[in-house]
Parts: C-alpha cells; structure tokens; sequence
C-alpha cells in the first residue's frame, strides 16, 4: 500500500484520453488539405500562406478553410467532422 | 490515520503538483466533512472543467477545497464557484490557458459574507482573510488539478496574474447605498451568490477631488488606455469590465447623485480612446475607440476600506468571458 493511499486524489478520477498520431502521407501532390483557423487577426492570412507553400513546395493542390465560432474554444463537432469528411489531411494554427 | 512525518512528505508530494503553496493534505475525514457542509450526495455532478473536460462531482470539490484550507462552512460558496467554472459563458478555457493570463476572480453576496467572514472592506485583493484566502485559491487548484491548466504545459499565459494564487471579494453591502451585484443580477437581496469573473491585473485608479464626476473621469481614463481596455479591437469589443468602488470614493458618488446604472452610462460614454493616440500605435483611423460596448458590459461592486480615495478597475479578459453568477444552496 502507498503510503499516500491516505490521501485523497485532487485529480479527480476522469479516464485520460489516449490518441495516436495519424500514419503520414506517402505523397502530398494533389493533395486537400484542411485548414482550421482559429478566429484571431491574420490566422487567415497566415494559414493561406501556408497552403500557398504547400502548393508551390510539395503539389498539394485543394484547400478548405473553417473558421472556429470563438477563438478559446475547441473547433465544433460538425466543423472538425467536415474536414475529416473531405482532406487528405489538416493544420491548424493560431494568429495574432 | 497518518504520522507526522507522513503529513510532510504529503504536503511536499502535493506542492510540486499544485500552486506550489503549502496545502492541508486531504485525508478521507477532512474531506467527508467538507462534503458533509455542502448538503449534497457526494457524486452529484456539478459540470466539467476545462481544459481537460473533467467531470467535477462535490467529492472533488471538497478535496480541493481542503487542500486550499478551506473551513467547512465555506464549502457552499466553493460549490457554486465551480459551477460557475464549469459555465461555457465563463470560458475557462481562455480564462485559465489564454497567453493574456487571466485570472478567475470570486465576488459573494449576501449573508454568506457574515456567517463566514468575508473580507469586504480594508485590504479587500490582499491576504489575511481566511475565507477570501482559501476560498480563491480553492478555485484555482480546481482549474490546475481537475482542468488540468498547468502553466507551461496548457495554462499558456505570458506573464500569469497574481491573482491565480487566490482572487476572492466581498461586496460592502452594508456600507453601501447601491444595489447589491447579485440583486442587479435577478437575486433577491436575502440570498447568497458567487459571481465569478475573469480579468487582467487591477489597475488602482487614484483621485483625491471631491466630486464624482471626476472620479468617473479618472475611472473611465483609466480604461480607456491602448494597453488595457483596448488592446485590440475586434477581440476587447464587448468584453465586460469590473469598477470597484471603495468607501471615500462611493460616499462622493452617492453624494453626487451616482447609482451604480448612472455610473455605468458614464464610463461607457466616456471610456474612448482618442484618435491621435490610435494613430501613434499605427491604426490609420478617423474613428475613436470606444471601449465599453454597452452600459451593461461594465459591473459596479462596492468595495474596500473607508480611508483613502481609491478605487480599482478589473479590464475584463475578452468579450468571450462573461460573468456568471450561482445563487449558493
């Protein structure tokens, strides 16, 4: 028995969620990618200049967007849902 | 039940993962008492907590709220608080992870401050309350240990706010001719409440002129500053703010004829920033920044002690940020 089984958890007792990185792409050419920006001044811009670079470098050829409802909180359900549905694969960042 | 030496090792295991304060460690009777005071099953759910989404039952509640050293009785007005925590409207995921470092700042009402000695009038940010003390930094081990907002991990603040060691206020109800917050908020004056609010480090607002015009004045100057209320724009539009008013100050408002709406119109009218100021921060504009969107955005609280001409503005965090107040059972 440990010593501090005396002692209650602050912790509380929620599962912790596993995840595991995605396999990688073998190519991106032709490619869609997913971009989640999330609501601040030029995250936009940013993430488009990005995708620009991802043409330009690596031949990825279709680009969606969402923006998140509010820049604190996570993506919704349905916005993450819907570019699951559609890219080969996604990024995300944040401006300022 | 553990040995002294066992008691050390607990609290020294305990401050590396918290606040890094000293805690009371929370061994399985301290905790039923605590949860005894609630008056509620101790697997009631009250919410979940961000970041991490943990569900939060009054069991965790009262583990927490021993670790902060919290007495029993204040145990109700903990409850509440991380009900309020638990709120989408309060967005503790910005208030507890944002880089502009918020902190969660408790406000009670009603007859709860006497019964368990809420400081609401000298010193009232500063410590040797132990109510004020533990019952705000309760709220904070909440956010670190159940949210899971630890700083340099998820808590991604630049450069954090004193107040997330412990933030917690009373109104002077007493002492005050105003409406009570929780009144203003649909209360009604013989209940208790919890509002809790996020906002940046209090700015202390200083005027020594008898006249409240002049203080709102110097209040609503005070918030109307680049590097405060209106940091930028698009985020800030909206976002509430917190006046607190301390004796000398409230005696000229009232005086004056100054009730807590009249106070609102004021600052919202008048907290603008002026457009040669915009323009030496690089915004080409011909339009001054106002920065309260609505007499209703600002919160009046009456509050601090009776010498001394100053009064203290809480900048709120963003617009996402809203107060919420829970009435406590």
């Amino acid at each position: 028995m440990d010593e501090f089984d005396e002692f209650l958890d602050p912790t509380g007792d929620a599962p912790i969620q596993q995840y595991s990185l995605a396999q990688g792409l073998t190519t991106l050419q032709g490619a869609r990618v997913g971009i989640i920006e999330n609501n601040k001044t030029n995250a936009d811009k940013f993430l488009m200049m990005v995708f620009e670079e991802l043409r330009e470098l690596y031949g990825v050829e279709q680009v969606k967007m969402i923006r998140k409802k509010e820049l604190s909180q996570p993506a919704l359900p349905d916005q993450i849902e819907e570019i699951a549905g559609w890219a080969d694969f996604a990024i995300t960042g944040i401006g300022d | 039940m553990p040995d002294a030496e066992q008691v050390l090792r607990a609290i020294e295991r305990y401050m590396e993962s918290g606040d890094g304060l000293p805690v009371v460690p929370p061994t399985a009777s301290a905790v039923a008492a605590m949860v005894e005071a609630s008056g509620l099953p101790e697997a009631t759910l009250l919410g979940q907590i961000p970041p991490r989404l943990a569900n939060v039952t009054v069991r965790d509640v009262a583990i927490n709220a021993v670790l902060a050293g919290c007495k029993p009785a204040y145990m109700p007005v903990v409850v509440a608080a991380a009900r309020a925590l638990c709120e989408r409207r309060f967005d503790t995921f910005g208030i507890a992870c944002s880089t502009k470092g918020a902190a969660p700042l408790v406000i009670v009402n009603g007859p709860v401050r006497q019964s368990i000695g809420i400081n609401c009038r000298g010193a009232v940010f500063g410590p040797g309350f132990r109510a004020n003390a533990t019952i705000g930094r309760a709220v904070r081990l909440l956010i670190l240990n159940m949210g899971g907002a630890k700083p340099h991990e998820l808590d991604k603040g630049t450069l954090g706010h004193s107040g997330r060691f412990s933030y917690c206020i009373g109104e002077d109800e007493e002492d005050s001719a105003w409406t009570p917050l929780h009144v203003e908020r649909g209360l009604e004056p013989e209940r208790s409440a919890v509002t809790l609010w996020g906002d940046e480090a209090p700015r202390q607002v200083s005027i020594s002129v008898d006249s409240g015009e002049a203080i709102l004045w110097a209040m609503s100057w005070t918030l109307a500053t680049v590097g405060a209320g209106c940091s930028t724009d698009r985020d800030m539009s909206g976002a509430p703010h917190v006046l607190v008013f301390a004796k000398e100050h409230r005696d000229i408002l009232v005086r004056d004829g100054f009730s807590k709406a009249k106070i609102r119109d004021f600052v919202a009218e008048n907290a603008v920033v002026p457009v040669d100021y915009l323009r030496k921060i690089g915004r080409e504009t011909d339009t001054p920044c106002r920065v309260v969107s609505s007499p209703d955005a600002l919160l009046v609280v009456a509050a601090g002690g009776n010498a001394g001409r100053f009064s203290s503005l809480l900048p709120g965090w963003t617009r996402q940020s809203q107060p919420v107040t829970v009435p406590i059972d």
